[in-house]
């Protein structure tokens, strides 16, 4: 709330207005937006009960149904609630009582019942509640008002209707013609929708290049979205391994719950490296933080009053755990609180607030437990206490923003921060570059690994070639006050639970932009295979013309094999070749317009 | 006419509420027999929240551009072109924005 607040602090605002009927024609009516009497702003922030979120996932159209949330944090009968529901278009398709009619809700009131006939079969909706704390009204001229509004929103589907619409395939994990592939990697199919998971996933997949496809063991995620083969021995070493979902005359199909399949022969294959993985477990560190967010300018450090809860999951192999959960105290268990990384070799949740007294009512202080389901170590637990003794950590103050705006990327960089006095050596000072998209050129090693900075630690180094020329990019500095920490319940896996504090800065490397690069990697009778070599994470496009005129983009993606530092590349099989003489390519940022 | 100010900022404040939900503040204040060319002015902070888990529950920017926190100010005409112009001032600052 901070910059919002700073923008537009509290204070009477005066609406100006001039009309053409009215007399006299300008009015100017002046509204304040202070906290109330008793100092409070928002009310609380509403939350759907966990009977509520799941039961509106599967709503039967012809019954009535009753939305019910956790009573409002300070909500009173002067407050005034709306219940509204849309459908996937945006239209309203129902309202509760508006304020004044009979039964209109009011700041007490932690449940309403929708009317049967409100939904239609088979559709997917979006609920909103808000709750409005009014401050001041004024009717000397018209209707004019002041409050302050808080709202949750959340997704309704509903049982039945027909569903032709055959699942898309959006990507797998390693991606089609990775290679250098690790051999503990887990192979992950990503899917549009909710999968049919009774499918004999054995039968629907054909493999070629291992010993045995047969001991390919499979699993899906929660939600049925991802699905996640494993060769427990291990991938074989120095070896092209090819997958095709749903082959000709499979005798069981990859489909979604109305039975719809996806294109059949669906396709690809990486390449796996030579040197066999460390026994390690599959997780390499389990975090949970909760944090406050500053910003440093060439202004100075700022608060931006936001708060948040996050969870990392740090692993030691591609895909090596499939589901994970966070036992929250006195509530129940997070089950949809996070994503891989681009490499599926994190798995990160984010929760954001703009007040603490909402952070803490979603997520109290207490035990929490950081659960995971792992591909070989099965499902490990570790409950760790979350009880501060003090507030937030200092906020960390860079000291060399100024060089930080002109970093060569080609020589290392020395970042620095004022040191964190009360940082110990069992705290943890955490730092990263990423660009606008999250996709990170630098992270300092991770909590548990041994080179991770520790509370005393008062600078980085930034290898040189690690951050692409001629971008502006996002960086930022954390210190975790570490308030538990455990490497036993889930063995040789650091786990801990802290409370940090956040400075977001920008940074600047100088030079030209890189250019992507595109070259010919290999020839085979009636196809072409291309390499691009751009920067990690970024979108390019091959296109691609018979003569030098009218390309046509071809292939769209970001690269993920690693090339050095910043650099990374992708392939791409031209088998539409045939027999020509030649064929032109071209490669470019896929935002680009020229 | 009907507009919102905002102050957009790393992705987290812009514009909130619905027309339809200011339609329903507009209710149950009564004194506006008369016709006045502003029909609805209001203005208020707002926080807009997305439930996608059972137990938690986080502010989220919108695939349609929409941001989480916002500085709304409203007024709407009580008929089509019945207002020539309308602002909100900052009243203690003397900062003024165009609701347009």
């Amino acid at each position: 709330m901070g910059e919002l607040d700073s923008a537009y602090p509290p204070g009477s605002y005066t609406f100006e207005t001039e009309g053409l009927n009215d007399t006299p024609s300008k009015r100017n009516i002046v509204l304040d937006l202070n906290p109330d009497l008793s100092g409070d702003t928002f009310r609380g922030a509403i939350r759907f009960t966990a009977a509520v979120f799941h039961a509106a996932k599967n709503i039967d159209a012809s019954l009535p149904f009753q939305f019910q949330w956790d009573p409002i944090e300070g909500g009173e009968t002067a407050d005034f609630v709306s219940l509204n529901i849309k459908d996937s278009s945006g239209d309203d398709v129902y309202q509760s009582p508006d304020f004044g009619e009979p039964n209109a809700l009011n700041g007490t009131a932690s449940s309403f019942t929708v009317p049967s006939g409100t939904f239609r079969p088979g559709m997917e909706y979006e609920v909103k509640v808000e709750v409005l704390h009014r401050i001041d009204n004024d009717a000397s001229y018209t209707t004019a008002l002041s409050a302050f509004n808080k709202s949750t929103k959340m997704a309704v589907r509903t049982l039945g209707g027909v569903d032709n619409q055959a699942p898309d395939f959006y990507r797998s994990v390693p991606r089609n013609l990775q290679y250098e592939v690790e051999l503990n990697a887990v192979v992950a199919f990503c899917f549009s929708e909710v999968m049919d998971t009774t499918v004999a996933v054995g039968q629907a997949i054909e493999w070629i290049g291992v010993p045995d496809a047969n001991l390919f063991e499979s699993r899906w995620s929660p939600d049925g979205g991802i699905l996640f083969c494993h060769y427990p021995s291990g991938l074989p070493p120095s070896s092209s391994i090819q997958w095709n979902l749903n082959p000709p005359d499979a005798p069981s199909l990859l489909r979604d719950l109305a039975g719809n399949v996806i294109g059949n022969s669906i396709s690809g294959s990486f390449r796996t490296g030579a040197q066999s993985s460390p026994n390690l477990p599959d997780v390499s560190s389990l975090l949970l933080i909760k944090g406050k967010t500053y910003e440093q300018t060439d202004l100075g450090v700022t608060s931006l009053e936001q708060y948040f809860a996050g969870t990392l999951y740090d692993l030691n192999g591609i895909s090596s755990i499939s589901n994970v959960s966070l036992g929250i105290p006195g509530s129940g268990a997070a089950i949809d609180s996070g994503s891989f990384s681009f490499d599926h070799k994190q798995f990160r949740g984010i929760a954001n607030f703009a007040e603490e007294a909402d952070l803490d009512r979603i997520f109290p202080n207490g035990n929490y437990l950081l659960s995971v389901d792992s591909m070989r170590d099965g499902i490990q637990a570790v409950s760790l206490n979350f009880t501060p003794t003090n507030g937030f950590p200092p906020a960390p103050s860079i000291e060399n923003l100024v060089a930080a705006q002109t970093i060569d990327n080609q020589n290392s960089f020395l970042l620095q921060w004022a040191p964190w006095a009360e940082g110990t050596s069992g705290d943890v000072i955490h730092v990263a570059v990423e660009d606008s998209s999250g996709i990170a050129f630098f992270r300092s090693p991770e909590l548990g690994e041994s080179a991770s900075l520790d509370g005393t630690a008062t600078s980085v180094t930034i290898p040189a070639g690690f951050l692409p020329p001629g971008v502006t990019l996002e960086a930022d500095v954390t210190f975790v006050k570490i308030l538990d920490f455990d490497t036993v319940q889930y063995p040789g896996v650091s786990a801990a639970v802290g409370q940090a504090s956040i400075t977001d800065f920008e940074i600047q490397t100088s030079g030209e932009p890189f250019d992507p690069r595109l070259e010919v990697v290999d020839v085979q009778p009636g196809s072409v295979q291309l390499r691009l070599t751009g920067v990690w994470g970024q979108g390019y496009e091959i296109r691609m013309a018979d003569a030098l005129a009218d390309f046509e983009s071809v292939w769209l993606d970001s690269p993920f094999n690693p090339v050095s530092g910043y650099k990374a590349s992708f392939d791409y099989i031209d088998s539409t070749f045939g027999d020509q003489e030649s064929r032109f390519y071209q490669a470019r940022a896929s935002d680009s317009s020229d | 006419m009907c507009a919102n100010a905002s102050k957009p900022n790393r992705g987290l404040y812009s514009i909130a509420l619905s027309a339809t939900a200011l339609a329903v503040l507009a209710m149950g204040f009564p004194g506006n027999l008369l016709a006045q060319d502003a029909s609805l002015m209001v203005h208020f902070k707002s926080q807009e929240f997305y439930q996608d888990d059972p137990y938690s529950l986080s502010l989220r920017e919108e695939e349609d551009g929409e941001y989480p926190l916002a500085f709304v100010a409203v007024v709407e005409a009580s008929s089509s072109g019945a207002l020539a112009s309308a602002r909100i001032v900052q009243s203690f600052l003397h900062l003024a924005e165009p609701i347009s």
